[in-house]
Order: C-alpha cells, then structure tokens, then sequence
C-alpha cells in the first residue's frame, strides 16, 4: 500500500488523476442532469425541423455553459456557501421570495416534464404510464429517504454513462458528416418567432436556473478545498463537453433520419418511435432507453435540489440526512412537488404542452435575474476574496445574460407582431 | 410616552427621518447602531441616508428627538452626510449585522437564520432583546403580516406564533463590518457553553467564512475537541483554513489517536511542515504511530497514560493524577509495571479509600487483561465487550503498556457509521 502511494507520489499524472477522480462529481452530474426529459424533448424538435441547421448553437451555449458553472464551482468552494444562501444574506427577503416562488413554480412544471420523459420513453417499450409512473415516483422517494450524498452521487455518475446510448443511436441513423461540418458555422439565420424560439430553447434548456443551486451546493458537499480548486475546473469543463456532445448525437441522430424524411414531432418519445422504420429497433429502443434514465435522473434530482434551495433560502432545516420531525418544511416541500408533478402526468387530459411551455418560459424569465445575481456575487470582493472574476469571465457572463435578455425580448416581440 | 411595549426592526428601516428645526424630510431610517456594553444591546443611534443610494449620516441617539416605529424620527442636527460611515467603538449595526444573516442559537445548539429581531421600547430606550427566526418574522419584512395573519386565524382559528431566541443565547458569527470588527465586539465565551460534539456540527453547517470566525474564537483545547468530532473531509478543509502554527498547536492538543488519523491524512507538505514545528517529543511520538497499519490495536491508542512503579505510594499516584492534564483520556487507572512489564492495575477508586502510604505492589489488581498491540480491530472490539471495560492498555511483545485504548475508539473502529453520516460511505 505504502509502496504504492510512493510510486503515486512520483507521477504527477497520476497523482493528478487521483485527486481528479476524487474531486469528480458535481460538474459532471450537471451536465448530465441538463440532458433532461424537456432538453432531449428540445434538441430532438430542433433536429427534425432545422436538420442540421441549428447544431451552431452548441458552441456558444458550451462557453456559456462552462463559464457560469465555474462560476458557481468557484463560489462554493471560496465561501462554503449555497447560492440561495448568497442571495438571501446579500439581497434580502424580498428579492429572494420573488426568485425563489418563480422557481418552485418552474420547477413542479419541470418535474413533470421529467416524469412525461419516463411515460413516454417506457410506452415504447409497453409499459403504460400508470405503472411506470407511480413506481418511479416510489423510486425516486426511495432514492432519497435512504440514500446519502455519496452513494446517490455513485449512481448519478453511472446514470451519466447511460446518456452516451444516444451516441450509437445517432451513429446508426448512418448520418451525412460533411454536412454536418458544414453546418457548425451558421449560414443564414432566420428571423420568424418559430427559428428564434428554438435558438433561445435550446440556450434555455442548456442552462437551467435550478442548475446552477444544484451545481453549487454539490461542490459545498463534496467539501472541495481550494487548493483542488483547478481539479474542479476540469471537472466542470468535462460536465459541459457531456451535455454538448450528447445534445450534438441527440439533434444529429433526428437530423439524420426524421428531418430528411420530413417527420413531425412533439415529444422526445415521438423521436424514438419515429427512428424505428429509418433506423431500425435497435436505435429507436437505446434512443427510448437514454429518454427514461435521463428523465428518471432528473425526476429524482430536480425535487430534491428545489426543496433543498427553498429551505436554505429560508432557514429551514434540510438535508436527507435529517429526520421528517427536524425539517418538516424540507419533506413537505419534497413531497408537494414530488406528488403535485406525478398528479399532473396521470390526470387524463391534463394540458401537458401547455404545462411544459409555461415552465419553459418561466425558466427562461429566471434565468437573467439568476445570472446577474451570481454575477454581482461573483464580483464582491466582500465575499469572494482575491477570487473575484477576470475580465473574460465577466465579459462571457454578462453577455450571456444581454443575449438572453435580448433573445426572449424579441421572441415576445415577434409573437406580438407576426410577420 | 411612559410604558414598555416590544416592536420589530422591520418597523423602523425606510420610516422618514425630520430634521426637528426645520421640519424638512432629510433622508430615510436605513439601519440602527447599538451599543455592546450592557446585558442586551441597546440602540445607541440611527442612520438616515439621502435617497435610495446616496450618502448615509450617523446621529447619536441622544440626538433622535422623537421616534416612532412605522411613523417618522424627527433628529436634532445631522451630522455630515458622507459616502464612508463611522461608527462609534463597540456599536453593531443591527439590520447589516443580523438581518438574513445565520446566528447560533446556543439553547438549541443549531445554526438558525434571522429573518427580524425583536425590540423592547422603554420610554425613550430601544434594546434588542430576541432574534426572530420564525415564519411570521418572514411575512413581516415581505409586508405581508396584517394579511396572511387574518388568513390564518380565519382558517385556523389561532394566531401564528413568533418563533423567539433571546439574546443571552445567541451567538452571532457574521462578519458583515469586517470579521475582526465585530469579533472583538461581542466576544464568543457562549460558544464554549456549547458541547464540543454539538460545535463540530453547527461547525460543518457554516460557509467558510463563519468557521474562519469559530476558529479565532475558541481556546486551542476546545477546538482540538471539536476538531477531532468532525468529519475527516471538512478537518482537511479546515486545516487549510488555518494558519500553520495555530493548526499545531491544535493538533498537539488532539488525543494521539485522532491526531495520528489525521496527519494520515493530510498532504506530505503540510505533514512535514507540522512536524517541524512539533515539540519533539510529540513529532516522534505521532511518527512511530503514523507507521502503525490501520488495521491494528496500536492503531487506536492514546499514548497518554499513568505508568508507576510497584513501589509508587497511593499519595504519589493521587498526586499524578491530578497533575495530569484534563484532557486526558482516562486518569481512572494506574499502570503499575516492573522488570518484567505489566503486573497489575490500580484503579482511582482504590486509591481514594486508602491509606496513602501504602504502596502500588499492595493494592494493585494482578489480572489484567491488556491488549497485543498488533491485535486486529475487531478482536479488540470483542475484548471490551467481552469484559465490560472502558479503557483497556496496549503492550507490546515485552508486556511493556504502549498506550490505552477506550471502549468508543474500538467501537467506532469496526463501526465507523456510528461516526456520522459522512464519513461511513
């Protein structure tokens, strides 16, 4: 043993790579949870409809992505603290409630997307959406009220594998890499409300408001010290390369196959079944099997996450390591969101589209007001020490934060006036 | 006005504020400074800034006029309006200090986040009394008690009740005015009120920079005991929080074992610069045990123990008890040794009912059962349970006492989910 650690200590690579694997973690699991039921259900709309036309748009949304995340990696570690503990100690009550309802709102209608995703994707496989849905909701309370952070965080990686099942999927939809490449440096835009809701979906969807509590309070349980300051780094710039790697096989694979063929879809699972005569069984079931664990992923992250930043916020007790009668307001919230999300899934009829639209606005709503908190944050010299952010940071940042802006102003504007 | 009502902070932030000789609005109520020197702060001045942003003035309290909360101040005089505030020696500001910010409640021994604080009014004196951390402290600064209160009592039929921490036991560990600042204005003896075990957890809840306070708080004694309950990835966290030398003498200060688990775990620099700055003694005590397998007896053990000879008087062993430090793990027993190693044991019970003269050889118990150093962890676990002992020596191959082990460290060792949640995984 001792022997052996000598020999480690020698080798910088490997050395290196230990502490890597031990910092491993948060960043990648963010990224995985951004492939999410309404991500695949977007990137799979994108690529039947624009073909390859959009895949342009993964290259900024990754340096914006990285840039954020960092962000929120950087203010974990420097102040041990949770956003929605920042927010709260450096805006007031005020501000923090507005956010805060915004999100819970946002985030019921998000967990019900993510328990569409486990409906849809298990009825290809002949499972009706009573059983499965139910029983992932047991699963996922399971998950929770047993489990510990190391041990879900094992499983979450292994979920995070999973999601390369849309790599052979895109691979067998036999795709045209020359156009492909060609289609990286965007040509021509068009400026209607359907193209430009698509860019700023698919930029939503990228980069969630919840994700970026999750992303930060992982780092704080994780106890990252600063000296393994640059190990989370990479740590978050693998996250990113995940999600954009398997949004660019998700949006090739629909390209390939429905877009050429002129099918029209809604739903991530009307992908999965729509592949099955151009690229056989075998591809429409691992696309259907990358929808259910990324749906199942998400459904058991996005409760927990939004009842644990709640609490914080607020100074309730939290953590599922506490018992019901210590953070009754934890597991209230948990279950609220866990049952009001299923309700919505297994009301015959419920308005589904409407539901998921409506959060996929409210998302996008939320998103500037996050950012430029964490931004002012970021920027405190108070709270964050020498740690402040560079230049670039802050250029990327705010930019993201303009473009958005600018983005659902227009798309509102072009809903306002057609034409 | 003659009488004593209680009132809330939220009640005085953003009233307008008169100067008295004109009867002009000269600005807003922005926060309230108190004083530390009596029992409960009490508001020492207030301070009026200029529109939403502007420059912000100080006026002493004997300055206030007149002063009602959700009305006006009316003040005598301003004092110049100025971007940099000053405030007077040992005053707090109290909505910068407390509002939003986490407080440890020292009768519950928990963090808590305040949400308002709650002021006694006697004729003209304002103290703070209570920190409201309840859910009617929430809507209150949201603006929204008059109505979510009629609501509640329509559909539940009772009053919601404000959820109270009194000053005495609340122990502020913000650093809104500079962490050195209010540090040395409300001094931290109530942490130490607070069991070691239950300070490592609130500990573990704080950010950073609340823990940087703990730390400069807390005499290196209580800390070493603190340190050494937490959990193993936050103590290497910690440690690099601190500075070197303050980090040594903690870990002098820790039992041998726990010091030894976790040098073990601390990168070689830091080990290596620790080490140097030892007492020597200490750095070649940790040093053997550090070569120690983890999967053995002597893995556990605490090398501080009383070691006397057959011929040792009862007075001479009362007495080295009591000259032992007080963090010593067991001072219930004597090891009594010769030429040939361990011979017996004399416990502190003996030794209070006799007479001092007689020696160790006349009272010491001859069958003691001991542990072999190299003994695997559960076997030594088996041992205390078998006998029922709390505290069991370690020899080595010449039946010399090496150290002691207690019956938590064997436990803990073959059932470390016993610890805490996080270091079981």
């Amino acid at each position: 043993m001792s022997a052996f650690m000598e020999k480690l200590r020698n080798r910088p690579f490997w050395r290196n790579a230990v502490i890597f694997l031990a910092v491993l973690g948060p960043g990648l699991i963010t990224g995985s949870v951004d492939n999410d039921a309404g991500g695949i259900t977007t990137y799979s709309v994108a690529g039947a409809v624009y073909g390859y036309g959009l895949l342009w748009t993964l290259l900024p949304s990754f340096l914006a992505l990285t840039v954020v995340q960092e962000m929120n990696a950087r203010m974990g570690i420097v102040t041990g603290k949770g956003l929605a503990d920042l927010i709260r100690e450096n805006f007031g009550v005020k501000i923090t409630f507005i956010i805060f309802l915004g999100l819970l709102f946002a985030d019921i209608g998000n967990t019900a997307t993510e328990f569409a995703g486990v409906a849809g994707s298990l009825a290809i496989f002949g499972v009706s959406k009573y059983l499965s849905v139910p029983l992932a909701a047991i699963a996922v309370w399971f998950l929770v009220v047993k489990g510990n952070y190391k041990s879900s965080e094992k499983l979450f990686l292994l979920f995070s594998v999973c999601l390369f099942s849309y790599v052979f999927s895109a691979f067998l939809a036999k795709p045209d890499w020359s156009e492909i490449g060609r289609s990286l440096i965007p040509a021509r835009a068009h400026v209607n409300s359907d193209y430009l809701g698509m860019v700023l979906g698919i930029i939503g969807t990228t980069i969630a408001p919840w994700m970026q509590f999750y992303m930060q309070s992982a780092v704080i349980e994780k106890r990252i010290k600063i000296s393994e300051y640059r190990y989370a780094v990479w740590d978050v710039v693998l996250g990113c390369v995940a999600t954009v790697v398997v949004a660019f096989f998700i949006i090739t694979a629909c390209a390939a196959t429905l877009h050429k063929n002129g099918v029209v879809i809604h739903e991530a699972s009307d992908a999965a079944l729509a592949l099955r005569p151009f690229a056989g069984h075998f591809a429409s079931e691992l696309f259907a099997f990358g929808l259910f664990v990324a749906s199942i992923f998400s459904a058991a992250i996005l409760p927990l996450a939004t009842a644990f930043y709640v609490c914080e916020a607020f100074g309730f007790e939290a953590g599922i390591d506490k018992k019901i009668e210590e953070a009754p307001q934890f597991y209230a919230l948990f279950t609220l969101i866990l049952a009001v999300a299923v309700g919505i899934i297994l009301i015959p009829g419920a308005p589904l589209i409407t539901i998921t639209l409506g959060s996929q606005v409210l998302n996008a709503m939320l998103l500037p007001v996050v950012l430029v908190s964490m931004i002012t944050l970021v920027n405190n010299p108070k709270i964050m020490g020498a740690h402040v952010n560079g230049k670039f940071q802050n250029i990327v940042g705010w930019s993201t934060t303009a473009i958005l802006v600018a983005l659902t102003l227009l798309l509102l504007l072009s809903f306002a006036l057609p034409g | 006005m003659d009488s004593t009502t209680f009132t809330y902070l939220t009640f005085f932030i953003g009233i307008p504020v008169l100067d008295a000789s004109t009867g002009k609005r000269i600005g807003t109520c922005e926060d309230i400074a108190a004083g530390l020197r009596e029992m409960y702060p009490r508001a020492s001045g207030i301070v009026v800034r200029k529109g939403r942003r502007g420059p912000r003035a100080y006026i002493p309290w004997k300055n206030v006029r007149w002063i009602e909360d959700r009305r006006a101040a009316v003040v005598d005089l301003p004092a110049a309006f100025s971007r940099e505030l000053r405030l007077p020696d040992n005053e707090i500001l109290l909505k910068a200090s407390f509002w939003d910010k986490q407080i440890v409640d020292i009768s519950g021994s928990k963090v808590v986040r305040v949400n308002d604080l709650h002021l006694l009014r006697e004729d003209q004196s304002l103290w703070l009394v209570h920190m409201d951390v309840g859910i009617p402290g929430l809507l209150r600064r949201l603006g929204w008690s008059r109505w979510t209160g009629a609501l509640f009592r329509l559909f539940f039929g009772f009053e919601m009740k404000d959820r109270l921490i009194s000053w005495k036991f609340v122990q502020p560990i913000t650093h809104e005015i500079g962490a050195e600042a209010l540090a040395l204005k409300v001094h931290h003896s109530k942490l130490s009120e607070l069991h070691p075990a239950d300070l490592a957890e609130i500990f573990t809840d704080l950010g950073l920079e609340e823990r940087a306070a703990i730390l400069r708080a807390l005499d290196h004694e209580t800390l070493a005991k603190v340190f050494q309950s937490l959990p193993m990835a936050v103590r290497t966290q910690t440690a690099q929080q601190l500075e070197i030398g303050h980090l040594r003498t903690i870990v002098e200060a820790m039992a041998a074992d726990e010091a030894v688990d976790f040098l073990a775990q601390t990168p070689k620099r830091l080990k290596n610069e620790l080490f140097a700055r030892m007492e020597p003694a200490k750095a070649s005590q940790f040093a053997e045990l550090l070569k120690v397998s983890g999967r053995v007896a002597a893995s556990l053990m605490n090398t501080e123990f009383l070691r006397v000879g057959p011929e040792t008087s009862a007075r001479q062993m009362l007495d080295k008890i009591r000259a032992s430090s007080p963090r010593r793990e067991a001072v219930r027993h004597c090891y009594v040794e010769d030429g040939r190693g361990l011979v017996g044991v004399v416990t502190l019970r003996q030794l209070l009912n006799v007479d001092p003269a007689v020696s160790a050889r006349m009272l010491m118990r001859r069958r003691v059962v001991s542990i072999p150093q190299d003994l695997n962890l559960r076997d030594t676990a088996a041992l205390f349970a078998k006998y029922d002992f709390t505290v069991l020596p370690v020899v080595d191959e010449e039946n010399r006492v090496r150290g002691i082990i207690t019956m938590k460290d064997a436990f803990l060792a073959v059932a470390p989910q016993l610890r805490g949640t996080e270091d079981a995984a």
